[in-house]
């Protein structure tokens, strides 16, 4: 219980560094140590292979993505609106009300039934009941049998989405070589 | 048993939706928020498939993975085009993309 409320802390004070920090480059390294930390949560939940490939993608492959833009567009001097004077939040009021009086009906409606704090104890191998087979196992004979069309189709947006950026990132090419004649 | 993790859920959205709303004007940091939100509904359907034991709540996380990458690249390739145009990224004169 103590390990996961470490990390799950851990998660939400990095989210809230990430919405405040001045600069975008700190503010993307903090989303790394927020994807790291739920990494671990996950781990200790039993979803390994899920976990893994949360790192994987999200530290690994979208963080220096857009840790290459950053760099690439130089970014860095846009301060955030609610450092400026001038900002004006009071429009947002109403909605941010209604907002969190929803999800603090979610929360206390959950609390309500269940009760705040209860005792558990965490198994790190911990056998699925329908199937009982380790994760990834279990994770990979739903993934290839039941939803192979689900799987052909997300390749199927990969490659849209690889070839959208390559297409909207390219130069516009010339038509073809001209010669230059001399002393024409 | 692990539905009190919901409040965390819960507070990962809410951080999401506000960095959104505070850095308006700031594209790159409300993508970041964009993927703040996507890790709170992560871990509501992780959270969920371990209580119910079902596991196509894992297989709709690996899809929506899938779609957070391509999200994101296709989102940044239409950054770098912009900037490209007009040398800034203020959002505020987004609409020329029109075309």
């Amino acid at each position: 219980m103590g390990v996961s409320f470490f990390f799950i802390f851990g998660a939400i004070g990095s989210g809230i560094m990430v919405i405040s920090a001045l600069n975008p480059v700190f503010s993307l390294f903090w989303l790394v140590i927020v994807f790291i930390n739920s990494a671990v949560f996950f781990l200790l939940l039993g979803v390994d292979f899920i976990a893994l490939m949360f790192l994987l993608v999200y530290v690994g492959a979208i963080a220096v993505l857009f840790l290459f833009v950053i760099m690439l567009l130089n970014l860095t001097d846009y301060p955030p609106a609610f450092f400026k004077r001038e900002a004006d939040m009071t429009n947002y009021i109403p909605i941010g009300f209604l907002i969190g009086v929803f999800f603090f009906s979610e929360a206390s409606s959950s609390w309500f039934v269940l009760g705040p704090f209860q005792k558990e104890n965490w198994d790190l191998s911990f056998p699925w009941l329908i199937i009982s087979h380790h994760n990834i196992e279990a994770l990979g004979q739903v993934l290839y049998v039941v939803c192979c069309c689900l799987f052909i189709l997300a390749s199927f947006i990969l490659l849209v989405a690889m070839i959208g950026a390559i297409f909207l990132t390219q130069d516009k090419a010339p038509l073809g070589k001209t010669q230059q004649l001399l002393g024409g | 048993m692990y539905y009190k993790y919901l409040v965390v859920v819960m507070v990962l959205f809410l951080l999401g939706g506000w960095g959104v709303v505070l850095n308006r004007g700031h594209f790159i940091i409300m993508i970041v928020s964009i993927e703040l939100v996507l890790l709170a509904t992560f871990f509501f359907f992780l959270i969920n498939s371990k209580e119910i034991d079902a596991l196509i709540e894992q297989v709709f996380m690996i899809m929506g993975l899938t779609i957070a990458a391509a999200e994101s690249s296709i989102g940044l390739a239409l950054l770098v085009a912009y900037y490209r145009i007009r040398g800034t990224i203020v959002l505020k004169s987004f609409s020329s993309l029109r075309g």
